[in-house]
């Protein structure tokens, strides 16, 4: 081929291809995450902290139904997932802006500020969840006020940066997270849990509702989410494709429910321990090769580390909106101080965390504060579009 | 001569000028050369030519004109701009009762030939290396891409050095927005002198306070040609033969020129060897630590009963002895860097041998330290570029494992990578293809795809031609 | 820089530095906390009312090349009391999370592993052996076994549960099963082979667990030389040759119900789904006259228990995949007919009913369900099993389908 033929090749193929188009790159440009980013993140929020904790706490109320509950959980926050999605597709404008021009100024400040206590308490229970797990689990002595330092720290650097980096840190990740969840996956299966023992399924219907309503606490998974509304480069299939995965991290997090309700269904007391409180480390692999299964589950806390960052990130953007000053370092260190505190202070111990985390008005004002968060922005979205059709048509019987 | 006092009077020595005064026909003139800098044959064979053709001169015109034909020659009034002209090897030529100066290219400095870089030392593939004079630099460059395309922009950088700097790029294939911000920031700098290239870096880089350079140093033209073909840009400066180019992504430092002359799958898997070297050099020796401070319960029971064995009676905690054979090492590496050659054995041996085993039998430190300290060290010559912030890291790293266990090395792990993610220089994520996944730039990511595969130059470079090979 | 920056920058290294401080005591100042375990590696219970913990202990020598073990034994009112002891008196805190055997003596009160799993560090896929008699006095002999033979701890108790015919189980396995509708479960016996009675048949098995299998499958019942310790009795100096598992300890209700014998303790296997590999031994009607002793090696095998509440009837289906081998075979599989082939599986099957008949009738005569029927009628049938089920009253039927390879 001759070079003209490569020019006139190159003008029609080559021209202005670049990483912007694969993915952000432009410091400027106000849309920071791109569809996979997002679909990573939406498989992480899935399963994070629905594999950690969560099955422990259920296995102890409604027993070898755990499953069942977490499924209901998982269906929930899917709709949460949907609704969320739909409002990243339709609307134009970010998650702030479409509040604004609905509900006002004032309106958006207050129902922002609403939305930053939400996710505080979110954040709080994964933080929580992330130091009794290495509190109890992974360490024999672990010194919760001094460890938690170094947490915020990097939650400190999460909130001064962009979501664009925490994007790209959930992107590098993904991978490595699916590995682990691979080799756990492959301990669990050569474990040889009788998967019938998960039957008789709901004996106790009362237990099993009381069980469920009472870690209704653990919904709202997706709503840091809200965030991405109008700052994700979406193309045809991404709200699909997110969906999907949203989907696929909630059937891994039933699937892990499920052999952990067949593993302890027939001695729940024994999920109430020290050394066996995340529902992954039932899994030994043996002690000869070394404990792959403890390496991988710690390895895969990464999840969590991640959900909780991208709560705190979501924390600290609600309040920057709120006083309307871009003081990203400030803000992130009085969020960190008031994470400090609660953990310190308030979720001092496992008994405590439960209690409060269990009770009947988290059960009740958090699945409905998760179901508003996303619900909003898409109403929001909605009207606005409205609103923009209605113009247009007035503006066309003008033009007429 | 007033045209000659304007300029003898710019310099403190003029002693360090030489002026021969001519008398060519009817007009009176002199030739200005910096006897260290240019070429004395030149001059000689100016005043031969002027002395041959002198009943033919009346004015400077007629000096260009007539006498120095085969000259390469400019007129200036600008006092300054010769005296700058001068002092890069120029001659000039002046007539009485004229302003002007004729600036007779006479430049000859002594550069050492073009020999294989020491840092960049290859099995296969070209052996030049760039050397430390810019024209010669720019040859060699100009030979790879001998295309109208290759844009060569000269800039003078530094007060006093007034130091010579080419902007090297392909105009169709380099994205306009990062040439034109690289010159931006050039043509800011206001220093008294650059002496090196990497003097540049930092006014180049978007966080020149971070850890991780953010622009590639090569010495090899074959490189630097093969990333200007890519959309970089190369940044030559005189005086240095460390080529600056940019954008950069942090995968660069992964890559070798070699890895091009080589069968693809073995690149790929030199490649992945690399990164296994990354990740043992920074995060082995923390890992170590963490395990035999906290996370004993994960080591196989075998290994646990060797190191128990290898560590009974030590004095120093695990924490202590680890830090304090790394240090050790950094020690010795510096010293044998900086130690001449012929020393550099006994070094080598009384460093290694002398005091890492008679530490071991003295019972200061145990064998599985010196060992981990010794492959993590290995392993982090496998990228010899990206040594500094590995060292950096593992020390950092080891210090956080001891302290707090896996809990703080992941979050260190995760601290980092979000640093690393949050850079973007030139609209480059600097951790692309991997962050932002640019699926199509995985052939020459991690892997090291056959050359007929890549049709199409990284999207991971801003670029406003895509099409490699058609 | 500007000066608010560079404050800002020192302000973080100081809170760094008052940071570090703070760990010192805690972490940087420790010296060598491996060195502070003392890695168990089996641990035996013995006692109801007051527990005994034996511990095999290893510790590092002076040579690399080896390690000694050893064996310590104390006693508590509690099981975390009891830890405690053991901790003093190895003069370091026992890791546990390396243990990868718990043995049981014979009066322990299974619930006690519940403790054991939660309390203590032990892991939950540690293997469970049962003492016949003493926990103390078999881990002694392991140990001095162990020195012999460089064998590893449970590594014939996991070679058992992957290679032969043994129904073995975890720590929580077997308290899974306890906790399970059926409330038994079963724990293979380990018991030291030793040479005085001069026995070498016990040594010609797959394995030293599985000593015995070539002996001749159809007797039922046979008995172990040289059992448990103490038997002998006397001043006869005895020798420990290897180790046997064939037997299993049953439970239910919390207490051990009896020892089933090896033909029995085989049923278990069949019906135990884990299980799929091991030595098969049959007589063989072909031809008109019986080969006795024909062996084949079991390479796969699916059972399963079927219930129909309705009638209270529980179907135990078993499906193998046999190779036979050996000389015995040869005498039949010679011919290489459908006729030989049919005659393996009839036999085959008969004895594979026949053992797992043998374990349903020595179970039911302990009250005692390790072929765990009851588990599945609370599964499947979960208002029957809460109104009108007795596992008595169960006609268990056993339906056996061999495939040769």
């Amino acid at each position: 081929m001759n070079q003209s033929d490569t020019a006139a090749k190159e003008e029609s193929v080559g021209k202005n291809e670049s990483a912007m188009d694969v993915g952000d790159t432009n410091t400027n440009m106000t849309k920071q995450s791109t569809g996979r980013q997002l679909v990573a993140i939406v498989f992480l929020l899935a399963l994070a902290t629905k594999m950690f904790l969560l099955p422990i706490f259920l296995i102890q109320t409604p027993g070898r139904d755990a499953y069942i509950a977490m499924s209901v959980f998982g269906a929930f926050d899917l709709l949460l997932l949907v609704m969320i999605l739909i409002a990243i597709k339709i609307s134009r404008s970010d998650f702030f802006e479409l509040l604004s021009s609905v509900i006002g100024k004032v309106g958006s400040k207050i129902a922002v500020s609403l939305v930053a206590l939400f996710l505080l308490f979110k954040l709080n229970i994964c933080v929580a969840e992330i130091l009794t797990f290495y509190g109890t689990n992974v360490f024999t002595d672990f010194d919760t006020s001094l460890m938690i330092v170094v947490l915020l720290a990097f939650f400190t650097a999460v909130g001064t940066h962009t979501l664009r980096s925490l994007c790209r840190l959930n992107e590098i990740l993904a991978p490595i997270l699916v590995v682990c969840l691979a080799v756990l996956t492959v301990i669990v299966i050569m474990t040889a849990v009788d998967l019938a023992n998960i039957f008789p399924a709901v004996r106790n219907g009362e237990k099993f509702v009381s069980g469920t309503f009472h870690h209704a606490a653990w919904t709202g998974d997706f709503t840091p989410l809200v965030l991405f509304i109008g700052r994700t480069k979406t193309k045809k299939h991404t709200g699909i494709y997110a969906a999907a995965s949203g989907l696929i991290g909630t059937a891994t997090a039933v699937f892990f429910a499920i052999v952990l309700s067949a593993a302890f269904g027939n001695v729940t007391m024994l999920v109430d321990s020290t050394t066996n409180l995340s529902s992954i480390l039932q899994y030994t692999s043996g002690n000869v090769y070394g404990r792959l299964d403890m390496f991988s589950s710690i390895l895969w806390s990464i999840s969590v580390f991640m959900e909780a960052s991208l709560f705190f990130y979501a924390v600290c953007r609600c309040i920057t909106y709120v006083i309307g000053v871009n003081k990203h370092f400030a803000v992130s260190l009085g969020v960190c101080v008031a994470v400090y505190v609660v953990q310190v202070f308030a979720f001092l111990d496992l008994m405590r965390f439960s209690i409060i985390v269990s009770s009947y008005a988290c059960s009740v004002i958090v699945p409905t504060a998760a179901f508003a968060i996303s619900a909003a922005p898409l109403v929001c979205a909605l009207i606005n579009n409205g609103k923009q059709r209605r113009k247009s048509t007035e503006a066309k019987g003008d033009a007429h | 001569m007033k045209a000659v006092e304007r300029i003898t009077g710019k310099f403190n020595t003029s002693e360090n000028i030489v002026t021969h005064e001519l008398k060519c026909g009817k007009i009176s003139g002199a030739l200005i050369v910096h006897p260290d800098l240019s070429d004395a044959a030149v001059a000689r064979a100016a005043i031969f030519a002027l002395e041959n053709c002198a009943q033919k001169l009346s004015s400077l015109d007629d000096f260009v004109r007539y006498a120095l034909l085969e000259y390469d020659i400019k007129i200036s009034a600008d006092v300054d701009d010769c005296v700058n002209k001068l002092l890069n090897g120029d001659m000039l030529l002046c007539a009485e009762n004229d302003d002007r100066y004729a600036v007779i290219n006479a430049r000859s400095y002594t550069t050492r030939s073009i020999i294989e870089p020491p840092t960049e030392t290859v099995m296969r593939g070209p052996r030049e290396g760039f050397i430390e004079d810019l024209k010669t630099n720019l040859s060699l460059l100009e030979r790879r891409l001998k295309t109208p395309d290759l844009s060569i922009e000269r800039m003078e950088i530094g007060r006093r050095t007034k130091t010579n700097i080419a902007l090297c790029y392909l105009g169709s294939v380099a994205q306009p927005s990062v040439v034109k911000k690289i010159k931006q920031r050039l043509s800011k700098i206001d220093i008294d002198g650059v002496v090196d290239s990497h003097y540049l870096v930092p006014y180049i880089e978007e966080k020149p306070q971070s850890l991780f350079t953010q622009t590639g140093i090569s010495e090899k033209p074959d490189v630097v040609a093969a990333k200007v073909l890519e959309g970089r840009v190369a940044i030559i400066v005189d005086g240095s033969p460390m080529v600056v180019t940019a954008p950069f992504l942090l995968l660069e430092e992964f890559q070798s020129g070699e890895d091009y002359y080589q069968r693809s799958a073995y690149s790929t898997f030199v490649r992945i060897l690399r990164y296994l070297g990354l990740i043992l050099a920074t995060l082995l020796p923390g890992l170590y630590v963490a395990l035999q401070n906290f996370h004993y319960t994960l080591i196989p029971v075998r290994f646990m009963i060797t190191l128990m064995t290898a560590i009974k009676g030590l004095p120093l905690s695990p924490l202590s002895e680890t830090l304090l054979v790394l240090l050790l090492f950094e020690i010795i590496r510096e010293a044998s860097v900086r130690m001449p050659r012929a020393v550099g054995m006994a070094m080598s041996i009384v460093g290694a041998l002398v005091l890492g085993e008679t530490a071991v039998n003295a019972g200061l430190i145990s064998s599985p330290a010196v060992m981990v300290t010794a492959l993590s060290s290995i392993a982090l010559f496998t990228v010899p570029n990206f040594i500094g912030p590995m060292s950096v890291l593992r020390i950092l790293y080891t210090l956080v494992g001891g302290l707090c266990g896996f809990f703080g090395l992941i979050l260190a792990v995760l601290f980092t990578l979000h640093y690393i993610c949050s850079l973007n220089a030139y609209d480059t994520p600097y951790l692309a293809p991997l962050a932002p996944l640019v699926y199509d730039d995985f052939k020459d990511a991690i892997e090291r795809g056959p050359l007929p595969d890549m049709k199409k130059r990284p999207k991971s470079i801003p670029n406003i031609n895509g099409t490699r090979q058609v | 820089m500007k000066d608010r920056k560079k404050l800002l920058i020192y302000k973080i290294l100081l809170f760094a530095f008052a940071f570090f401080i703070a760990f010192m005591p805690s972490t940087a100042m420790r010296s060598q906390e491996v060195n502070s375990r003392v890695i168990v590696e089996i641990l035996g219970i013995d006692g109801k009312d007051k527990i005994s913990l034996t511990a095999q202990y290893v510790m590092p020598t002076d040579s690399q090349e080896s390690t000694g073990k050893d064996t310590v034994t104390v006693t508590g009112d509690t099981l975390t009391e009891a830890v405690e002891t053991l901790n003093t008196a190895l003069g370091r805190r026992a890791e546990l999370g390396h243990c990868s055997m718990v043995i049981i003596g014979k009066d322990v009160d299974p619930s006690i592993l519940g403790t054991l799993m939660t309390a203590t560090d032990v892991t939950a896929d540690v293997w469970l052996s049962a003492a016949e008699d003493n926990a103390e006095k078999l881990i002694g002999d392991i140990t001095d076994f162990m020195s012999k033979t460089g064998a590893t701890d449970a590594d014939f108790i996991a070679y058992s549960a992957r290679k032969a015919h043994i129904a073995t189980n975890t720590l929580l396995g077997f308290l899974s099963d306890l906790g399970s509708a059926s409330k038994s479960a079963y724990i293979p016996v380990v018991q030291m082979l030793e040479d005085c009675s001069g026995d070498g048949e016990q040594q010609g098995g797959e394995s030293g667990g599985s000593g015995g299998e070539s002996s001749g499958g159809t007797g039922g019942g046979q008995e172990q030389s040289g059992s448990s310790g103490g038997e002998g009795g006397g001043a006869e100096q005895k020798k420990n040759t290897g180790m046997c598992v064939d037997r299993l300890a049953v439970y239910a209700d919390n207490a051990r119900v009896g020892i089933l014998e090896r033909e029995s303790a085989r049923g278990v296997a069949w019906a135990s789904a884990p299980i799929e590999k091991g030595i098969v031994v049959a007589d063989i009607d072909y031809g008109g006259k019986t080969v006795k002793n024909v062996s084949g090696r079991l390479l796969k095998k699916y059972s399963s228990v079927k219930i129909d509440a309705k009638h209270e009837r529980a179907t135990v289906k078993i499906k193998a995949y046999i190779e036979p081998n050996g000389d015995k075979f040869n005498e039949i599989g010679s011919s290489n007919s459908e006729k030989a082939n049919a005659a393996l599986r009839a036999g085959f099957a008969k004895q594979i009913k026949h053992e797992v008949e043998c374990a349903y009738a020595d179970t039911v005569a302990v009250n005692c369900d390790p072929l765990f029927v009851g588990r599945e009628f609370y599964r499947y049938a979960p208002d029957y099993y809460e109104n009108g089920y007795v596992y008595a009253n169960i006609k268990v039927d056993v339906e056996v389908n061999v495939a040769i390879k």
